[in-house]
């Protein structure tokens, strides 16, 4: 191996180096981080809203739609999506089907950028309504890819922080409407949540 | 001062760095071995989801009512029924209470914090004697000597009442402040989710 010429041709008459190179080539396994039990469903649940990019935007576009919103909206929003995000998770556990989910969760990215990007601001109700629509795709979705040896309790608690953390990243992107130039970059923000929703809605990503 | 000859002092400062060098397996987040009866149950609470989230529910109520009326009531109603419990459940071996029960009862306080509802006196502490029978009955020691058990069950107890108190001090600390508001709606709003789905989740097994 190359690596290991070097190495020997580095140390030859140094037995100095030659030791510290021997100790550092000492292979052991690293056991931290185990995700098993509890902290093992906890770390899955946490990172598993992460690892869809689909979800990941619909879930920043819900925060940074409810910043643009306005103060009432910037909670009202974050509380209605994870309460209904649940009950659909609930039918997703429970074997409930639902036709079409993979393009609801598509359709909702396209949507909620949309909305940001046209600076569309409905009555808070209507905005509630669309949110908890997406919601339901969203949590049957999650609740139907989940593994069935996790931890459900430690899952759902990281699922559930994971979303709401993902939520209020969009809060603090959505907060910079409040000066007009970080209106226009909101606003792209959500144009560009849309393109990559309409990215998954044609089979592009 | 004598200065020391670089060469005497090089070879120990190479076998250090040397050391430093060894590689080792890590062995972070390892398990805690030989814990004492009474931290054991000091822990209790925090190893069991389902207690943390009544905890966290609880004392995230009791916070925000302590601003309008008193916490005497419950919190004496809470401390009183928890310790009966415990020892109730420890003389008649009770092996767990069923998921559904907990869950109900934290999902009861995440829709109390989401709506921002500040029930009457009474239902307030139905709600506080409930959560402490269901915990207390759910957390009974192993059986051993008399001393083993008394301070597991102390521990567990301390640490039932400790969480919840502390957690509604720093509640209370925040004053009226509107982020504050925010913030356990949307903390209540999490509760509700995550109960509802270890619901289902209890359901489908």
């Amino acid at each position: 191996m190359p690596a290991t010429r070097f190495i020997i041709a580095r140390a030859k008459g140094h037995p100095a180096r030659t030791v510290l190179c021997l100790l550092l080539l000492l292979p052991v396994t690293a056991s931290a981080h185990t995700e098993t039990g509890a902290i093992g469903g906890l770390l899955s649940g946490f990172k598993h809203p992460l690892t869809g990019l689909d979800h990941m935007v619909a879930m920043l576009a819900v925060g940074l739609w409810g910043a643009f919103l306005g103060p009432r909206a910037m909670w009202t929003l974050p509380v209605v999506f994870p309460v209904v995000m649940a009950l659909g998770g609930a039918a997703g556990v429970l074997g409930m089907p639902l036709p079409a989910v993979e393009t609801g969760i598509a359709l909702s990215g396209v949507m909620l950028g949309l909305l940001v990007a046209f600076a569309t601001k409905p009555p808070l109700w209507a905005a509630a309504i669309v949110v908890g629509f997406f919601g339901v795709f969203h949590g049957h979705a999650h609740g139907t890819e989940l593994p069935g040896s996790a931890n459900a309790l430690a899952y759902s608690i990281g699922f559930v922080v994971s979303t709401g953390l993902l939520h209020l990243c969009g809060i603090a992107f959505g907060l910079l409407a409040r000066w007009p130039w970080g209106k226009m970059v909101v606003r792209a923000g959500g144009g560009i949540i849309a393109a990559v929703g309409f990215a998954f809605l044609f089979g592009l990503l | 001062m004598r200065q020391l000859p670089w060469r005497q002092v090089s070879l120990p400062l190479f076998v250090i760095v040397c050391l430093f060098a060894f590689p080792a397996p890590a062995h972070a987040h390892s398990p805690v071995k030989g814990m004492g009866d009474f931290i054991s149950g000091l822990f209790h609470p925090l190893t069991t989801p389902s207690h943390v989230l009544i905890i966290v529910g609880l004392g995230l109520l009791a916070g925000r009512r302590r601003r309008s009326l008193g916490l005497k009531a419950p919190m004496a109603v809470f401390i009183a029924l928890s310790g009966v419990a415990l020892m109730v459940a420890t003389m008649s071996r009770v092996k767990s209470m069923h998921p559904a029960l907990l869950l109900g009862i934290a999902l009861c306080a995440g829709v109390l914090l989401a709506l921002d509802k500040n029930p009457p006196l009474l239902p307030f502490c139905a709600l506080f004697a409930a959560a402490a029978l269901a915990m207390g009955l759910d957390s009974a020691a192993e059986p051993g000597s008399a001393g083993t058990v008394v301070k597991t069950l102390l521990g567990n107890w301390i640490s039932l009442v400790v969480l919840i108190y502390d957690i509604a001090i720093y509640v209370s600390l925040g004053g009226e402040a509107k982020w504050l508001k925010v913030a356990l709606r949307i903390a209540g709003s999490w509760i509700i989710a995550i109960s509802l789905l270890v619901l289902a989740f209890s359901l489908r097994r």
